[in-house]
């Protein structure tokens, strides 16, 4: 229950506690370079402003101290520059982070860099500062009709392949996402397809499907994220749900990591990602590979939200490497130093410019590998990539590309 | 119009209003380092200029208007030397200044632009074979090479190759006086020498006279580093040591007596240090064997693998005592040595200790004292910081007198320690208090720091180590490049030229 006397007093913020100053200021997150690891740099914002500390986690984390110790207050400019963050993670992933499993610093330990913008752009909401006047248009269609596409809710499921007919109650739910149904129709019928011929019907339970509320938590708008989640669980357990499989990865990331905070305990079902699906079901031998990759080369985009945000790194890879004919080659940077494709924390709607600028960087690391494709499993890295990626002649395809339908 | 906005306005026609700030948030960023004790001070003014003539144009500007400057490079100065020591004043952020300008292979260095990190430089000389031997400091993926050189700072390296300053042959500075003097020191001062290639034989070394001076002598725009070649072999020991710093002396002396050639690196980790590392799950391997006795890191490295095996040969008969076990070989057994070699852990070595409950770290007290004396340090510092037990426990400050003791070349070594403090507000003037005491019984028992920043500078002055005549020469220095005391005001309790 939100305490009205509470808003616009950095609520969201102070309920982290002493973690706001867990950051000593070493500035690691600045420009980390220790290529032994595959570390190279850190912010993708950051080269492309004019580079104050308040363009990268450091700076950011000595403004949130500030905020709390009453020095400083929210407002429209902070917003501005607080806003220009993808939240892709990489300043966690580098913040007292040994990359050695055996040693693990203190400050890496508890340390959650996005939580804390996350929470600081809550309390930009409460203010009035935020969210950015894209976010705001988006957040209330979503309000409205469920997506943040503009689109209504009832088209969630025009992609359907004719003929196919899946149940709205089963112990596997495919939850839809709003990117695939709406911007990328046919990769999603690709996924039922594909499911269907191994034998696996998955229930949907559109109409009760809502957006997963990723953009609203991302963007500070933690009620009207608290309303779909809290929605979007009970529909789930309504229809019976035991397994609830995913393809985007900010759906994902927003249900298995989000949902249970949200919710106050374990979920009553499972999340788990459609790669882990398609690799169970390769096991059983029930799906077959595309055949026209033969001496092709292609490297992985790890997809923030699935990568660093939730440590899922391997199923995909596993996938690409097992596709007969077909090179994997790593970028430099990759898994935990993956570079983010720059669409992510509303920067995309906000700031496209800017995502396009971080997504040449991305490209660019593709392109030093000398691959022919781009493989990745989130649909917002797969429309904010391909703007630059298809000019430089790289295609970018999803995971699910990849088999034979 | 105030002093302040003509100035902010005459540095945005140079620098452009892209890096140029004066925002509530911006100046909040830059108001404090690395420390539990200072207070925040926001500068005025935040700059970023790209090249040495904007650094000459932010220097002119603020003489004109006689406002204090404070360079900045990475910005994690452990001592408050980077942010605003007075209220106020322009805080220049030195890191646009990023690029490698030329590597002369022939004469063994390279030229850089001081706001380049040491991962960048290191990425970019080991692609080519080359290292700066000492490969920077504890910070050292984000920590420039100009605040290595103005902190005269140590690192991985330092065994064989001693601080980074030694290391450098020569700066471009740009001199905090009135007209923004930009001047080049070390061989490159003459107008006849094609390429830099010796810090000696022009004068007095002026160079020197902009290494460990914690940015308070002039603002280093160019360094020229010298480079060695990148070893074929580099290999790293860990042996637990018995509880005995006579020991740790001997061993060292006799090491590096033996194969200074050959020994790039050697740490003690004393056992409460040890313990902290187990109990608390830091290194793994460690709490799983329970390890509590100090231990004793030992880098080689050699180009030939005949003197490699010689190197490695010689570590190990010297550590074949009672009461000595070896690690490892792998990080897994415990060979932390590997970690720091072979992952560039090297810069993450001393950030164990640091919040190990969240909001407390380190007010550091890193000092060198010659290898011999250091058994006595250990104990009179125990004794003191036992004194103060009842004052650090209220303060919630924990003192270690040595997370980790480096040791240098010809016989000195380096205790790297503090004070954890906890960076609450109401916390930091009794932390600061506390941490002054400490650095003052530092200064007063022979005890030479080396970053010096705010608090050590200061604490150096406090304590008065120096001779009223060694003061004014220092005074008399500093007014000739900075007739108006205005960069870094308040480091040594330096504030204008006029007072005493």
């Amino acid at each position: 229950m939100t305490n009205t006397q509470e808003i616009g007093k950095l609520r969201h913020l102070k309920k982290l506690g002493d973690i706001l100053y867990g950051c000593i200021a070493c500035g690691d997150c600045r420009i980390a370079v220790r290529y032994t690891v595959g570390r190279y740099k850190v912010c993708p914002v950051l080269e492309h402003t004019p580079g104050f500390e308040p363009f990268f986690a450091r700076g950011k984390m000595q403004i949130v101290r500030g905020l709390i110790e009453g020095r400083l207050k929210l407002s429209q400019e902070l917003a501005n520059v607080i806003y220009q963050c993808t939240t892709c993670g990489d300043c966690h992933a580098t913040c007292h982070q040994s990359m050695d499993p055996n040693i693990n610093l203190s400050i890496g330990k508890y340390l959650d860099h996005t939580k804390i913008y996350e929470a600081l752009r809550a309390d930009l909401v409460d203010a009035g500062y935020g969210p950015m006047t894209r976010h705001r248009e988006i957040l209330e269609w979503c309000k409205k009709e469920h997506n943040p596409y503009m689109e209504l809710h009832k088209d969630r499921i025009v992609w359907m392949p004719e003929g196919v007919d899946l149940p709205s109650r089963g112990e596997l739910v495919f939850f839809m996402g709003c990117t695939e149904p709406y911007r990328q129709p046919e990769i999603i019928r690709k996924t039922i397809k594909l499911l269907l011929s191994a034998g696996v019907r998955p229930a949907l339970i559109h109409p009760e499907e809502y957006c997963c509320g990723s953009v609203a938590l991302r963007t500070g708008m933690r009620s009207l994220a608290e309303e779909l989640a809290l929605h979007n669980i009970k529909a789930l357990q309504d229809a019976g749900a035991k397994e609830v499989v995913v393809h985007c990865a900010g759906c994902y990331r927003t249900l298995k990591k989000d949902y249970p905070d949200i919710y106050g305990k374990e979920l009553p079902f499972k999340v788990v990602h459609i790669t882990e699906i398609l690799n169970r079901l390769l096991a059983e031998g029930k799906l077959e590979f595309r055949e026209d990759f033969k001496n092709r080369k292609v490297t992985y985009h790890d997809p923030c939200h699935l990568g660093r945000h939730c440590d899922f790194y391997e199923p995909p890879r596993e996938i690409i490497k097992k596709v007969p004919g077909l090179e994997f080659i790593e970028m430099k940077r990759n898994r935990t130093a993956a570079w983010c494709c720059g669409a992510g924390g509303g920067v995309k709607s906000a700031f496209p410019n800017l995502a396009e600028k971080i997504a040449r960087v991305r490209v660019e690391d593709a392109k030093e590998v000398g691959v022919d494709y781009i493989v990745t499993v989130c649909p917002f890295c797969e429309n904010n990539l391909r703007l630059v990626a298809e000019k430089e002649g790289i295609p970018v395809l999803d995971i699910v590309d990849l088999f034979k339908i | 119009m105030s002093a302040t906005e003509k100035a902010y306005r005459e540095l945005e026609d140079v620098l452009g209003a892209d890096y140029v700030s004066n925002q509530d948030f911006v100046r909040q960023a830059y108001s404090r380092n690395v420390d539990p004790a200072l207070p925040d001070r926001w500068p005025d003014i935040v700059v970023r200029p790209g090249t040495t003539e904007e650094v000459s144009h932010i220097v002119r500007v603020a003489n004109k208007y006689k406002i204090p400057m404070v360079p900045r490079g990475g910005g994690a100065d452990l001592v408050g030397g980077s942010k605003p020591i007075v209220e106020g004043g322009i805080v220049i952020d030195l890191t646009r200044m990023n690029r490698v300008v030329e590597i002369n292979e022939d004469v063994g260095n390279v030229v850089v632009e001081c706001g380049i990190t040491w991962g960048e430089l290191i990425e970019f000389l080991h692609k080519r074979g080359y290292t700066t031997g000492v490969e920077g400091p504890g910070s050292g993926m984000s920590a420039t090479i100009g605040g290595g050189l103005s902190n005269n700072t140590i690192g991985f390296g330092s065994t064989k190759y001693g601080p980074v300053s030694e290391n450098c042959i020569g700066v471009e500075v740009v001199l905090p006086n009135p007209d923004g003097d930009v001047i080049v020191t070390g061989s490159g001062s003459s107008r006849y020498v094609k390429k830099p290639f010796t810090r000696w034989g022009m004068g007095p070394d002026f160079t020197g006279l902009f290494m460990g001076d914690v940015g308070t002598m002039g603002i280093k725009t160019k360094a020229v580093m010298k480079i060695y070649p990148l070893p074929e072999y580099r290999e790293g020991f860990t042996f637990t040591v018995p509880e005995d710093y006579e020991f740790v002396v001997k061993v060292t002396h006799s090491l590096q007596c033996k194969c200074s050639w050959g020994i790039s690196d050697i740490t003690l980790t004393p056992s409460a240090v040890v313990m902290l590392y187990s109990l608390t799950d830091v290194i793994k391997p460690w709490k799983d064997m329970l390890l509590m006795k100090p231990v004793m890191l030992v880098g080689i490295e050699a180009d030939d693998e005949r003197m490699f095996e010689l190197a490695s040969d010689i570590v190990h008969e010297e550590f074949a005592k009672p009461g000595v076990t070896e690690l490892g070989p792998t990080i897994r057994e415990g060979n932390i040595a590997e970690w720091v070699g072979k992952k560039q852990g090297h810069w993450q070595y001393f950030h164990g200790v640091f919040g190990v409950l969240p909001g407390h770290f380190s007010c550091t007290t890193c000092h060198k004292v010659p290898l011999d004396q250091m058994p006595e340090v250990f104990r009179t510092s125990d004794e003191h910081t036992l004194q103060k037990l009842g004052e650090y426990s209220s303060a919630t400050v924990a003192s270690v007198t040595a997370a980790v003791v480096y040791m240098m070349p010809r016989g000195e070594c380096v205790i790297v320690g503090g004070m954890s403090g906890w960076n609450k507000p109401e916390m930091r003037e009794t932390n600061l208090k506390l941490w002054k005491e400490r650095l003052r019984f530092q200064v007063k028992y022979g005890g030479v720091h080396y970053w010096l920043g705010e608090v050590i500078s200061q604490a150096i002055m406090e304590a008065n180590a120096f001779p009223p005549k060694f003061t004014k020469f220092f005074k008399d220095v500093k007014r000739t490049l900075d007739p108006n005391f205005l960069l870094s005001p308040g480091k040594f309790h330096f504030y204008s030229a006029e007072e005493e």
